[in-house]
């Protein structure tokens, strides 16, 4: 029997409107409910990889899936630069400065201002380009709180509607770019399976055109 | 008491008893084949002047450079290739003559700002035609490259052929200029719908021939090919020898990203059965021999045995 097509899905934010997207004609997955992070559908060739969202490039680049959807704040922090055919209409938000609405001006003098963020990678080059000097504090999550600990001046994270950012004190000093989900393949893959991958890539084509 | 320090560092790795011998005997192999097939072998420094090197590096290429400063002031990096360090070596010694050349090489090479502690330290077997530009010579280097792999490791290899700057050519005459090079770049990323919106402006048959570069597996006498030059031709002399095989499957997908910035023409990628990287790959140099005063058309493979015996 041929082997399934792989995915990695992530569990993140775009998981929900991700899942509704597969449940429709002509995929019809609905097995994305149980606590199973690998999740086979052996009638459609295909085997999705519940994977956290930082995880999924490597899954793809290393070859251990044969595709997967990462947002492309993810990929440009990975310097993920596999090919990304599909760009995906749902989960768009924004990658953004944010400080405590408390604060009337969060760059303090005599010091590099402190930014608390997920995005190590994507915050330097940010502060680069500005020339400013930034001290970078990577945390894995809730950073919302880090400057009313006074673990940092600023938070660089996503922005989407805002409740979470407002809900926590915070405002937008600065969009930094745009957010989307794409649709990543692996070049191993395209060499391996490059029927397969068209073929699929094909079917979420109509998916999303429909 | 000072604590044992077991880890390694990212992207390096020990090999011990049967796994050793493994990795040797796959070397041997590789190196017996070179040597019948009349190549000779070339050893190269492990560290050298850092200067000689970087007008052939692109920026991601400087930037995975070991680099370090020796006790006299002279920058040197940690070899990360061994194309530019034989062209720099090998150049001064050819004859005047332009003659044909075989040489191979083996030896670990360095390459730092691994992502997701993939290696940073490779052993590499390789081998380099010199003086001839013809598509058998490439045609001859893509068959010592499968004959490696058929050395050191059993499962089929998938062949991925390509040439530098092949998809901008193909867009001609309709498209060119900057229009074409942004088109290109959304097909080697295999925009589908950015690609598709693009080209449908410029006429239905010019979307279908994108549609097409973006899936790449071109047959062998597609007439696109004739817009590529000489490369175009390697591509179909190689694809033909290639077709029928047993031991690997190829593609002409000119949407492959190169590997090298040295590479001037006909290049390509052989992926294994397992991982995301390619196992192997190598092509057309021809610029990098004049740069070190003896021009001289060159092709060359390169394979990690890494990739290759632990697949």
């Amino acid at each position: 029997m041929k082997e399934p097509l792989t995915l990695a899905f992530p569990k993140g934010r775009i998981a929900a409107p991700l899942a509704r997207l597969l449940s429709r004609p002509p995929l019809e997955i609905t097995a994305f409910s149980g606590r199973g992070l690998v999740v086979d559908v052996p009638e459609k060739g295909l085997r999705f990889l519940l994977l956290k969202d930082f995880d999924v490039p490597t899954y793809v680049q290393r070859g251990a899936a044969d595709l997967g959807i990462a947002g492309s704040d993810v990929l440009a922090e990975k310097e993920c630069d596999l090919p990304r055919p599909l760009e995906f209409p749902f989960g768009r938000c924004r990658f953004s400065l944010l400080q405590p609405s408390s604060s009337r001006d969060p760059f303090p003098e005599g010091r590099a201002v402190r930014v608390a963020t997920k995005y190590v990678r994507l915050t330097r080059d940010y502060f680069d380009q500005k020339g400013m000097a930034a001290d970078i504090v990577p945390l894995a999550g809730s950073v919302e709180i880090a400057p009313r600990m006074l673990l940092s001046d600023l938070v660089a994270d996503l922005v989407d509607t805002g409740e979470t950012m407002r809900a926590n004190g915070l405002v937008e000093v600065e969009k930094i770019r745009d957010v989307s989900p794409h649709l990543i393949v692996s070049r191993a893959a395209l060499a391996r399976r490059r029927r397969d991958v068209f073929a699929f890539l094909e079917t979420l084509e109509g998916m999303l055109a429909s | 008491m000072k604590r044992r320090r077991a880890s390694l560092p990212t992207g390096a790795a020990a090999y011990v008893f049967e796994e050793a011998t493994r990795r040797r005997g796959a070397e041997d192999r590789i190196v017996a084949g070179l040597r019948n097939a009349g190549y000779q072998e070339a050893i190269v420094p492990s560290a050298d002047y850092l200067t000689p090197y970087l007008p052939h590096l692109s920026a991601r290429e400087e930037r995975e450079l070991y680099r370090f400063v020796d006790r006299h002031g002279d920058s040197l990096a940690l070899r990360a290739d061994f194309t530019i360090a034989l062209a720099r070596h090998l150049a001064p010694r050819l004859a005047a003559d332009g003659s044909t050349d075989r040489v191979f090489y083996r030896g670990e090479v360095l390459r730092g700002a691994s992502r997701d502690g993939s290696s940073t330290e490779f052993y590499q077997v390789g081998a380099e035609l010199l003086g001839d530009p013809s598509p058998e010579a490439d045609a001859e280097i893509v068959e010592r490259c499968l004959e490696a792999l058929g050395a050191a490791s059993r499962g089929p290899a998938h062949v991925v052929l390509s040439a530098v700057g092949a998809i901008e050519e193909m867009l001609g005459p309709e498209m060119t200029g900057s229009g074409a090079r942004d088109l290109a770049t959304s097909i080697r990323e295999r925009r589908l719908s950015d690609t598709a919106e693009a080209a449908r402006r410029v006429s239905p048959a010019f979307a279908g021939r994108v549609r097409r570069l973006l899936e790449g597996d071109l047959p062998a006498d597609e007439p696109l090919l004739r817009q590529v030059g000489p490369a175009g031709a390697t591509l179909s002399r190689v694809a033909r020898g290639l077709f029928g095989r047993t031991d690997c499957d190829v593609a002409i997908d000119v949407a492959e990203p190169v590997s090298r910035s040295y590479y001037t023409g006909f290049f390509f990628s052989v992926y294994g059965e397992s991982g995301g990287e390619p196992v192997a790959g190598g092509g057309r140099y021809d610029a990098l021999y004049a740069a070190f005063g003896s021009p001289r058309p060159a092709v060359g493979f390169a394979l990690g045995l890494e990739g290759v015996v632990g697949a």
